[in-house]
C-alpha cells in the first residue's frame, strides 16, 4: 500500500482514508509506504499540510511497532523522482526495515530531524 | 495576562493550570462539569467561541493539553476510536489555536501536549497520530506566528496520574523499569516544563518539541 500525502492539505478527509488503507493493508500482511515531503514534517508549507505529514510519520512508526512493515519517504524539492521511485520500491519490497523515514533529497541537513 | 488551559479539570492539565496561576488569570476549561472555569466541548466550534469569549483582553498563553485514548491495534481499531482521538486531540486543539490567533498578545505563548507516544507507541495509532500531527501544527504555526507567538509542544512519557493509578501494578512495574529515572513523571514536573516554555525566559525557543520522558525514549 502506498499512501501519497504530498500534494494533500486536506487533512481531516486525508487522515481516515490513510487509517482505512493502511488497516487494510496491516491485516493483509502488505506493506505500507506513506510518502511525505522533508517541508510539510517541517511546516513550511502551513499547518494542515504538516498536520497530516508529520500524523502519518508517528502513525507509520506506530504500525511497525506492531509488526508491520510500515515505512515512510519524505522527497525534498531536489529530489530526482527516478531516485524516489527507487526508494519506494525497496520499501515496498520492506525487507527487515519497519518505522524507517527515508529522506531522498539533501534538504532536511541542518533542520530539525523529525 | 491571560492563560487558557484546556483539560483542566484534573490530571497534567490541572497541575498546568494551578502553577500558571502564579503569574495569569488562567481560565480553566474542560469538558467535566467539576472544572473551576469554562465548561466546554473543544470540538464543537461554538464552545470554542465561548471560550475565547470569556477571555478578558489579550491572550498571553494558550495550553492545548485536553486529550483522550482509545487504544487498539490498528487491525482491530474501529474507524471510531480512530475519529474520536484526531477530533479531541488534534482537531479541537488546531481549530481552538487558530481561533485564538487575533486575540495573541505581543509575546504570547501556545504550549500544546504531545506525548512520547508521537515517536511511535504499540496499541496507539489513533493517538500517535493525534499527537505527530500537533507536533506538525506546532512546527507549522512556529514558522507563521513568528515573531509574535512563540509555538512549542511537551511529549510526556508515563506520568503519576488517576489514569496510571488505576493501571495493573504489575504492568505498571515494567513500565517504570524501562524509565531511565526510574519513575513517572509528577504532574507538577510536567507544569513547571510547560511554565518554562510559556515564560519569556525561554523567548528564543519556538517550534521545538520537549521531550519530557525520564529518558525513555534512548532506553533499550
Amino acid at each position: 500500500m502506498i499512501f501519497d500525502a504530498r500534494e494533500r492539505e486536506d487533512y481531516e478527509r486525508a487522515l481516515p482514508e490513510a487509517f482505512e488503507a493502511a488497516q487494510a493493508a496491516a491485516r493483509e500482511g502488505e506493506p505500507i509506504v506513506f510518502l511525505l515531503t522533508q517541508g510539510d514534517l517541517l511546516g513550511q508549507r502551513g499547518a494542515p499540510r504538516a498536520i497530516l505529514a508529520n500524523a502519518l510519520l508517528s502513525g507509520m512508526r506506530t504500525l511497525a511497532a506492531e509488526g508491520h512493515r510500515a515505512n515512510a519517504v519524505a522527497t525534498g524539492p531536489d529530489a530526482d523522482p527516478g531516485d524516489v521511485e527507487h526508494w519506494i520500491a525497496l520499501l515496498q519490497d520492506g525487507r527487515g526495515v519497519a518505522g524507517e523515514l527515508v529522506r531522498v533529497g539533501a534538504v532536511h541537513v541542518g533542520k530539525v530531524q523529525p | 495576562m491571560t492563560a487558557v488551559v484546556t483539560g483542566a479539570a484534573r490530571g497534567i492539565g490541572r497541575a498546568i493550570a494551578d502553577r500558571l496561576a502564579a503569574d495569569h488569570d488562567v481560565l480553566r476549561v474542560d469538558i467535566d462539569p467539576s472544572v473551576d472555569g469554562v465548561v466546554a466541548d473543544v470540538t464543537k466550534p461554538e464552545d470554542r467561541q465561548r471560550i475565547l469569549d470569556a477571555v478578558d483582553g489579550e491572550l498571553t498563553v494558550l495550553v492545548n493539553n485536553a486529550g483522550i485514548t482509545r487504544d487498539a491495534r490498528i487491525v482491530k481499531m474501529t474507524a471510531e476510536q480512530f475519529q474520536a482521538v484526531i477530533a479531541v486531540n488534534l482537531v479541537a486543539a488546531y481549530e481552538l489555536t487558530k481561533a485564538a490567533i487575533p486575540r495573541f498578545a505581543d509575546g504570547a505563548s501556545v504550549v500544546s501536549l504531545a506525548s512520547r507516544a508521537y515517536l511511535g507507541n504499540f496499541g496507539q495509532f489513533n493517538y500517535a497520530a493525534s499527537k505527530g500531527g500537533l507536533v506538525g501544527m506546532t512546527r507549522a504555526l512556529a514558522l507563521e506566528l513568528a515573531p509574535k507567538v512563540r509555538v512549542n509542544a511537551i511529549a510526556p512519557s508515563l506520568t503519576a496520574s488517576e489514569m496510571t493509578r488505576a493501571m495493573p501494578e504489575k504492568v505498571l512495574e515494567k513500565m517504570i523499569a524501562s524509565i531511565p529515572l526510574g519513575r513517572m513523571a509528577e504532574t507538577g514536573e510536567i507544569a513547571e516544563t510547560i511554565a518554562a516554555l510559556a515564560s519569556p525566559a525561554t523567548g528564543y525557543v519556538t517550534g521545538q518539541v520537549v521531550v519530557a520522558c525520564g529518558g525513555r525514549s534512548l532506553a533499550p
